[in-house]
């Protein structure tokens, strides 16, 4: 389609800077990509601003922040070169979000059905006959019972599980290139979890859409993705294939993250949270770093 | 009066009840076009101000509604008599309808009875009596509706949902219209349903000020010629419009909100 020989990766972060209006820096050159087809966990502790990529790639960065830097392509195209226009015909064309709160992500006054179809035949044209069929196929296909009457039903009427269920159908239905998937889990209680990441991991292969998973979480991580990036304060620590994050970390960071995951195999074996002396470490590092930084600047 | 004899008017010497009934479609029909200035202002004023927010025409759209607010109704009236019934006398200042035109009409409803019937002289000449007293009453509101639902706006547009929009590529403008109006109107109809009684308040003064035959400019006369029948219906009309219209805006609730449906 596009003529050339070599496929665009399908989402290409490169050196993204971002910092609040008084020079705080929140992201610090974060590079990372993303081939057809592939999932990328996005792990790092709250606030290492792992969210605040996938906002970026989408354009619904908090109005405060400014981006310092570096450039995001989608599917080969740069989002910063576009007018905002352009820029959000192109995001809603190939890209989707998964959202982490499936309590506060449908509106509350409108019915299920059209909050599916709505961007489909208003964004993408289809006509309203297709929209429906898609959107009745997909609901069925992410386990919901009696879809037509789901269709119809207020979010008030769907547990959050159901509604995440609503919710990943919405992300799928216009078949996007790539999808954020912005902690889904997070909010739902743990049996719900399990079927939901499951479900997002059949969809993306049945799809072959690719997939920035956002997560806190390393069971998580290995059980969706064959790419990690680890962050730690809005810095990139390692960025390596899954296996090799559990099998061969090599960051003290990723170590230690995956040290920190409880495990329900062996419940005897203590709890060992992030040392504090590795925190203190690292962010002595990064303050050098962002020192070194203004002092370039000026 | 338990039986429906509400007496006879002291100065008019006709029935109380036939009298107040005669003069209440003026009234209704005022109120109810100062009703639809103020949400049609007020609603647009608030879109334009959650869609430009943060910027400098939020801030002057916020000081104009201020200084709207600030001026009190009867004001307005005063303001309006001068500009457009003397300086530039482009709109009637006195009475109800043209009194050249012949009303053979049943009700006392003009406008509503001329669009029904198809007369549009009296409804051209109704409504441009009713403009000027409908606008005085309508502003102080408007700004009012403008502010709350701004606010409410601006609030509903940090939401997740509103935020999902956007992804899925609706410009600003239809994720308000479409996305965050309705939710957001939910406390601007407590607002309107409150302020809408005050606004038939209102009216009394603001009939007295351009001489419309309404209930208003009646019970100010009642009161001059103390005439206690008059009075005595007049206050338990009011007071009865005033539990109607609360009735229907909390049923107008469900309207807006599924969550208060099933019961």
């Amino acid at each position: 389609m596009t003529g050339s020989h070599t496929h665009p990766n399908t989402l290409d972060v490169m050196q993204l800077g971002i910092a609040l209006p008084n020079g705080h820096r929140l992201l610090r050159d974060v590079s990372l990509s993303l081939r057809p087809g592939e999932v990328r966990a996005l792990v790092g502790e709250s606030g290492a601003g792992k969210s605040m990529i996938g906002k970026a790639v989408l354009g619904i960065l908090p109005q405060n922040l400014r981006v310092t830097g570096g450039e995001i392509l989608l599917e080969g195209q740069h989002l910063g070169a576009m007018t905002p226009w352009t820029r959000r015909k192109t995001v809603a064309q190939s890209a989707a979000l998964i959202p982490q709160d499936p309590l506060t992500a449908l509106n509350p006054a409108r019915r299920i059905g059209p909050q599916i179809t709505d961007p489909l035949v208003r964004i993408h044209g289809w006509s309203r006959a297709k929209a429906r069929d898609t959107a009745l196929a997909l609901l069925d296909r992410v386990h919901i019972r009696d879809p037509k009457r789901v269709m119809e039903s207020y979010p008030h009427e769907l547990s959050g599980g159901m509604r995440q269920r609503v919710l990943i159908a919405a992300a799928f239905a216009p078949s996007p290139r790539l999808i954020v998937a912005d902690e889904p889990t997070t909010a739902l209680d743990v049996t719900v979890q399990k079927q939901i990441l499951r479900l997002i991991r059949e969809l993306q292969q049945e799809t072959g859409t690719a997939v920035l998973f956002v997560t806190h979480d390393m069971g998580v991580v290995a059980k969706i993705s064959q790419k990690v990036t680890v962050l730690f304060a809005g810095k990139v620590m390692e960025d390596a294939p899954t296996e090799r994050i559990f099998t061969d970390p090599a960051h003290p960071y990723t170590r230690a993250l995956i040290a920190a995951t409880p495990s329900y195999a062996d419940l005897d074996r203590p709890f060992s949270p992030v040392p504090q002396t590795l925190i203190a470490e690292l962010q002595g590092a990064i303050a050098r770093d962002d020192a070194r930084h203004q002092g370039a600047a000026r | 009066m338990l039986q429906g004899d509400f007496g006879t008017s002291i100065t008019l010497r006709r029935p109380v009840d036939e009298l107040v009934l005669s003069r209440l479609p003026a009234t209704l029909e005022l109120s109810v076009m100062a009703l639809a200035i103020a949400v049609a202002l007020g609603v647009a004023i608030a879109v334009i101000g959650a869609r430009r927010r943060g910027t400098a025409t939020e801030v002057g759209l916020d000081l104009t509604s201020g200084a709207v607010l600030s001026v009190p109704d009867f004001l307005w009236g005063l303001v309006f008599v001068l500009l457009f019934g003397v300086l530039w006398p482009v709109l009637s200042i006195s009475g109800r309808i043209d009194p050249q035109i012949d009303v053979d009409f049943t009700s006392n409803f003009y406008t509503f009875e001329g669009i029904v019937r198809g007369r549009f002289d009296v409804v051209q000449s109704t409504l441009s009596h009713m403009l000027m007293p409908a606008l005085a009453l309508a502003l102080p509101l408007a700004a009012m509706i403008a502010q709350l639902l701004k606010q409410n706006l601006k609030e509903v547009l940090l939401q997740d949902y509103t935020t999902l929009a956007r992804v899925r590529g609706f410009s600003e403008t239809s994720v308000i219209l479409r996305e965050a109006l309705r939710n957001a109107l939910l406390p601007t109809l407590t607002l309107v349903g409150v302020q809408f009684t005050f606004l038939i308040g209102g009216t009394v003064i603001v009939e007295r000020i351009f001489s419309y035959e309404g209930l208003g400019n009646m019970a100010i006369d009642a009161v001059i010629n103390r005439d206690l029948p008059l009075i005595q219906g007049i206050v338990l009309l009011f007071a009865a419009l005033f539990i109607v219209i609360n009735l229907l805006v909390d049923l107008s609730y469900t309207l807006l909100n599924p969550r208060l449906r099933h019961g």
